[in-house]
C-alpha cells in the first residue's frame, strides 16, 4: 500500500497516480457522507474557522534560520499534512505548535502561534496548558518503560485526576479511541514493550487523547512501522479528525494524499504551497511543488 | 576470447586464494578466541576458588568460637569484653548497624540529589567538569577521612550537641556518608544520563513538568542503577575499619535509648582491627575475632544477593549501569 518510492515515470503518469489515490478516497467519503449527512453538515460549519493560525513565523536554531515567515491557518477538526523533504523544518514548525522547541537552548522564535484567538507564546500563556490541549506523536514510537495502564494513565495523573473510576473510564476511552481497546484490555498491566511496533504507535496516541487535548500533533508517525500497521494508523488519524484537529507530517506523499484534507508544502523553511490536498496533488500551482511530487526533486 | 578466459580463470584462482587465506584466518581467529575463552575461564575459576578458600578458612577459624560461646549468646549477648570473657557481639554489630545506616540514607539523599541536579540542571559542560572531582573525592584513603573526621567533624558534633566528646555513632555516620557520597553520585548520574532523551520528550509533550518528568519517567527508568550504585555504597560503608575505628568513639555498648546516635560506638570492624594484633592465635579471642569477620561476611553477601535478586527481577527497558 504505502510506496517509499516512487517509480520513474513521466510526470503526467504520476498526478495521475495521485488522482487514482484521490479518487479511490472520495468514493469512500461519499458512502459515508451519505450515512452521516448531518454530521458532515456541522462539521462544514465548524470547518471555516481556524483552530491554528501561524503568523509571520520564524526560527533559528543558533545561527541557522529553520522556519522562515511561515503564515498558516489550520482548520478545526480535519486532518491537515505537512509534506516537503527531509531537513526542511517539518519536525520543527510542528514543535512550535507545541512549544515543544522551547527545551532546546539554542533555539529562538519570532511571531505568533494563535490557539484558538490567543497567543500560545504570550507572556501571560502557560507552557503546561498549551501542551495539555496540543497532544503530540513522534516519529518513533516512544511508550514509557512503564505498563499499558500506567502509560495511558501518566498523563492524567500528573494532570491531577485521583478518582479512580474516572482514571479507569479514560484509560477505556482513550485506548477505544486509538482502536487499541481488542487487543490490549485483557492484558492492561502488560509492559508496553510487549507490544508490536504499530500497537506501541496507538499507544503513544492513546496517551496523547488521555489528557483530552483539541489538536493532535503527528511527527512522521508511520515511518517506522510495517505497510499493514501504517494502514491501521493512517484509518484511525481519518477517525480522529471527526473530532480533533489533526495535523501530520510525512515524507510521504501518498499517505498525504490519503489521509488529508489539507497539505501545505515546506521547502527549506519556507511554505511553497497550501492548498486542498486535492488541489495540490491534481493541479500544483507552483512548478516546486510539482517537481517534488513527481519525484523529480533533488 | 583466450585472453579473456585467462583472466576468467584467474580470477577464479584469486578467488580461490582469497577464500583460502579468509578460510585460514577465520580458523586462525576461532583459535585466537578459543585460547582467550579458556584463559579466561582458568582465570574465573582460580578467583572462584580463592574466595572459596577464603571463606572456609574464615569459617573454620570462627567455628570454635560459636561453638564454645554458643551462637545464640554471641550474636545477641550484649556485653563484649574479652579480658572477662565474655563475648557478647550485640553491641559491636549494632554498631555497625547504626553509621552503615545512617551514612547510606544521608548519602543516598545527598547523592541522588546531586546526581540529578549535574544531569538534568546544570549544562553539560559545567557537568562534565566537576564529575571528576567528585570521583576524585571517593579515591581519598580512609585514613585521612578518619582525620577530617577527627579534627573537622568530631568538635562541631560536640559544640553543636553539646557533648564532651564528639566521637559518636553519628559523627561516624557522617564522615562515612561523605566517603561513599561519590560512588552513589558517578554511577547514579551515569544511569540518568543514558534515560533516553525520547521518554523525557514524551513527558514533556503531555504537559509535565520539568520536576514531574524527572519523579515520574527518569528516576523510575534509573531506578534498578541507582539501587545498584546504593549497594556498592552500601558495601563499602560495612568494611570500612580506619575512619570509624578514629571517631565512632570505641565503646562496646550498646546506645541507651538503642537509637540514640549521640553515644559512641564500637562497630564489628574497628573491633577486630582493634583487638586481632593483642590476641594469641587460637585463643578463644582469636577465634570471636574470625566469628564477627564471618558474620559480616555474611550481612553483605545477604544484602548483595537481595540487590542482585531486584535488579534482575526489575523489567526490561530499565536502564542499568
Ligand atoms: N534540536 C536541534 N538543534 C539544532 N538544529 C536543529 C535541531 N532540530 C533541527 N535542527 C535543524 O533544523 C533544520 C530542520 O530540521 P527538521 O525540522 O528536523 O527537519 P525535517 O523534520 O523536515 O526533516 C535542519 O537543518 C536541522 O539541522
Ligand atoms: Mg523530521
Amino acid at each position: 500500500m504505502v510506496m517509499e518510492e516512487l517509480p520513474v515515470q513521466g510526470q503526467k503518469a504520476e498526478l495521475k497516480g495521485f488522482s487514482a489515490v484521490l479518487k479511490e478516497k472520495r468514493n469512500l467519503k461519499n458512502v459515508e457522507l451519505m450515512a452521516e449527512e448531518s454530521v458532515r453538515e456541522e462539521k462544514k460549519l465548524t470547518l471555516q474557522a481556524p483552530k491554528i493560525e501561524v503568523r509571520d513565523l520564524n526560527a533559528w536554531f543558533g545561527d541557522n534560520h529553520v522556519l522562515q515567515n511561515i503564515n498558516l491557518d489550520f482548520k478545526a477538526r480535519t486532518v491537515t499534512a505537512i509534506i516537503g523533504p527531509s531537513g526542511c523544518g517539518k519536525s520543527t514548525f510542528l514543535r512550535c505548535l507545541n512549544r515543544m522547541n522551547d527545551i532546546y537552548p539554542d533555539f529562538r522564535m519570532a511571531g505568533e502561534v494563535i490557539l484558538d484567538g490567543e497567543n500560545i507564546y504570550d507572556d501571560g500563556s502557560d507552557v503546561v496548558s498549551v501542551r495539555k490541549r496540543i497532544g503530540m506523536v513522534f516519529q518513533k514510537p516512544n511508550p514509557f518503560p512503564k505498563t499499558i495502564r500506567e502509560n495511558i494513565l501518566f498523563g492524567p495523573l500528573i494532570h491531577g485526576i485521583r478518582n479512580k473510576d474516572k482514571l479507569d473510564e479514560i484509560l477505556e476511552k482513550s485506548l477505544k479511541a486509538a482502536a487499541l481497546w481488542d487487543e490490549v484490555n485483557d492484558r492492561l498491566d502488560d509492559y508496553a514493550f510487549d507490544l508490536s511496533g504499530g500497537q506501541q504507535q496507538r499507544l503513544c496516541i492513546a496517551r496523547a487523547l488521555a489528557i483530552e487535548p483539541e489538536v493532535i500533533l503527528m511527527d512522521e508517525p508511520c515511518s517506522a512501522l510495517d505497510p499493514t500497521a501504517t494502514a491501521k494508523i493512517e484509518d484511525l488519524i481519518y477517525e480522529l479528525s471527526k473530532k480533533y484537529t489533526v495535523i501530520i507530517v510525512t515524507h510521504n506523499m501518498q499517505q498525504a494524499a490519503r489521509v488529508s484534507r489539507w497539505t501545505a508544502f515546506l521547502l527549506t523553511g519556507e511554505i511553497i504551497e497550501y492548498n486542498a490536498t486535492e488541489t495540490l496533488f491534481e493541479t500544483p500551482e507552483r512548478k516546486e511543488t510539482e517537481d517534488y511530487i513527481t519525484g523529480r526533486f533533488g | 576470447m583466450l585472453k579473456r578466459d585467462e583472466s576468467k580463470f584467474q580470477k577464479f584462482l584469486n578467488g580461490l586464494k582469497d577464500n583460502f587465506s579468509s578460510f585460514i584466518s577465520k580458523m586462525r581467529q576461532i583459535r585466537e578466541k578459543e585460547k582467550e575463552e579458556i584463559a579466561l575461564f582458568i582465570l574465573a575459576c582460580s578467583s572462584i576458588l580463592i574466595l572459596f578458600l577464603i571463606t572456609v578458612f574464615v569459617f573454620q577459624a570462627a567455628l570454635p568460637a560459636f561453638k564454645e560461646i554458643g551462637v545464640l549468646d554471641f550474636l545477641f549477648g550484649k556485653s563484649w569484653s574479652p579480658g572477662y570473657g565474655r563475648y557478647g557481639a550485640a553491641p559491636l554489630f549494632f554498631g555497625s548497624f547504626m553509621i552503615v545506616f545512617g551514612s547510606v540514607i544521608l548519602a543516598v539523599a545527598i547523592g541522588v540529589f546531586a546526581a540529578i541536579f549535574l544531569v538534568e540542571y546544570l549544562p553539560r559542560g559545567t557537568a562534565d567538569f566537576i564529575k571528576p572531582f567528585i570521583e576524585l573525592l571517593a579515591g581519598i584513603p580512609s585514613i585521612i577521612w578518619g582525620f577530617f573526621g577527627l579534627v573537622f567533624v568530631a568538635p562541631r558534633v560536640a559544640d553543636f550537641f553539646d557533648l564532651p566528646v564528639g566521637r559518636t555513632a553519628l559523627t561516624a555516620a557522617i564522615v562515612l556518608s561523605f566517603m561513599i557520597v561519590p560512588t552513589i553520585v558517578s554511577i547514579s548520574s551515569e544511569v540518568i544520563e543514558a534515560v533516553p532523551q525520547q521518554y523525557r520528550r514524551a513527558s514533556m509533550a503531555l504537559g509535565a513538568t520539568k520536576w514531574q518528568t524527572i519523579r515520574g519517567v527518569v528516576l523510575p527508568t534509573a531506578k534498578p542503577g541507582i539501587v545498584a550504585s546504593i549497594m556498592l555504597a552500601f558495601g563499602r560503608a560495612i568494611g570500612e575499619t580506619i575512619a570509624v575505628l578514629m571517631i565512632a568513639g570505641s565503646v562496646p555498648l550498646l546506645p541507651s535509648p538503642f537509637y540514640d546516635y549521640l553515644d559512641p560506638v564500637l562497630p564489628a570492624t574497628a573491633t577486630i582491627a582493634t583487638e586481632m594484633g593483642e590476641t594469641p592465635a587460637y585463643s578463644l579471642h582469636w577465634h570471636a575475632l574470625f566469628a564477627l569477620g564471618i558474620m559480616l561476611f555474611i550481612i553483605t553477601f545477604v544484602v548483595n544477593t537481595a540487590a542482585d535478586i531486584y535488579v534482575r527481577r526489575t523489567k526490561r527497558g530499565v536502564i542499568m549501569v
